[in-house]
């Protein structure tokens, strides 16, 4: 799902500049009015508003979209220019999260973007900030070779906006904590049964849907719990929920607003399967 | 011996059961920590060890661990904890709580028998 992008008060050619940047990544950009920004403010997942070099005006509307710095769902980033940044920082901490300078570089749109709204711009700027997928990465191979006697191998890594699993079979954990989020792991029926059968010895005729939907849920408990303690001291650490098993087909996992998922691509015995992390810090 | 095998997943519980039997236990199961308490409460002078998983629906396995240490009537019994929270805090308040071994997930066959095998020389110690 996209991220919302509201643009508050922008003149006409400021609109566009920001527009056409904003346009590069994965996000839907509405234009709102002052006097209706304060009911929709929520709808979006960050609000662009521009501060012209008075600013006056610019204050006393600010103020009236969040009276005493409430309402903190939806971050606010002012956009002004060099001059108009002294009197934007008074809101800053008060009313906004923080300054955008005219005129608007790529790089500071993306970085404000990623940082107040969880969008990332390509696969490069998320291979930045994904130290804490190794650790997802580690997890998985580690349990397939231990628990299943299967050698398993990172084939990709992919952001999407959506957690969308492709396997038959997805065993779902809750992350809560410094960083909140799920990870999951979404299994082919064919692949899933091999599996669990590994870790069972049992043949394909002996094990149950019951049998197959308890081992990847527990798959992914172990998946995560070893994430967990190598991320303990960082601040992604976060605790873990009990794991919930869906099967059936493609299904979509329901994420925190405007934040990426990170589809890792695994490979055992020549079969995919992913395993999906979505993860931030909290504010 | 009996080994009482406390965890939500049946395939762990399978995999353990597999590996107590192979050493000629014998293995009660429980799917969370009241059933666990229960059958504990029942059966506590012929059980010798209790491998306990720590995250479940209802208590945690340290608050299983808990209750069976404070019971003078439990208190003997070894405990392992077989869980996925490898995190050292977690290793150190299971300790502290009585608990005479940790083994976490991801395992494989031969690791588990060892630490039941470990386990079971401490029964009575």
């Amino acid at each position: 799902m996209s991220a919302e992008i509201a643009l508050i008060g922008f003149p006409r050619l400021q609109e566009q500049i920001a527009s056409r940047l904003l346009s590069e990544h994965d996000v839907k950009v509405q234009r709102i009015e002052f006097d209706e920004a304060a009911a929709r403010l929520s709808m979006f997942n960050l609000a662009l508003f521009f501060w012209p070099d008075g600013g006056e005006t610019a204050a006393q509307r600010l103020k009236s979209m969040r009276p005493n710095g409430e309402d903190k769902g939806c971050p606010i980033v002012i956009v002004t220019s060099n001059t108009g940044q002294y009197t934007a920082q008074k809101a800053v901490g008060v009313q906004a999260e923080d300054i955008l300078l005219t005129p608007l570089q790529p790089h500071d749109v993306s970085q404000k973007l990623a940082k107040y709204a969880g969008v990332a711009k390509s696969r490069e700027t998320a291979a930045v900030d994904a130290d804490y997928i190794n650790p997802f990465v580690a997890g998985t191979v580690d349990t397939l070779k231990q628990m299943a006697g299967m050698t398993c191998e990172r084939i990709g890594l992919r952001l999407s906006n959506e957690a969308t699993s492709r396997g038959f079979y997805s065993g779902t954990i809750g992350l809560s904590g410094k960083a909140e989020g799920f990870v999951s792991v979404t299994f082919s029926k064919e692949l899933a049964t091999s599996v669990v059968c590994k870790m069972l010895s049992m043949t394909p005729e002996e094990v149950t849907e019951e049998d197959i939907r308890d081992g990847v849920g527990e798959l992914m408990n172990v998946v995560a719990g070893a994430a967990k303690a190598e991320l303990v001291n960082t601040a992604h650490a976060f605790q873990i929920s009990i794991p919930q098993v869906f099967s059936g087909g493609p299904h979509t996992v329901a994420q925190p607003r405007g934040i990426p998922v990170f589809i890792i691509e695994f490979e055992a015995d020549k079969q995919p399967f992913d395993v999906m992390v979505c993860l931030r810090q909290r504010q | 011996m009996t080994i009482l095998s406390v965890d939500d997943s049946t395939t762990i519980r399978r995999i353990v059961k597999r590996s107590c039997e192979e050493l000629g236990h014998t293995v009660l199961e429980a799917a969370d920590g009241a059933a666990a308490l229960a059958i504990v409460a029942e059966k506590a002078s012929e059980i010798s060890l209790v491998i306990l998983d720590w995250n479940m629906p209802g208590m945690t396995g340290l608050e299983v661990l808990k209750t069976i240490k404070s019971n003078p009537a439990t208190k003997q019994l070894v405990v392992m904890m077989l869980t996925s929270e490898a995190d050292m805090n977690f290793v150190s308040d299971a300790l502290k709580a009585g608990a005479q071994n940790y083994l976490t997930k991801p395992f494989d066959q031969k690791m588990l028998a060892l630490k039941i095998q470990e386990s079971m020389s401490m029964v009575g110690a």
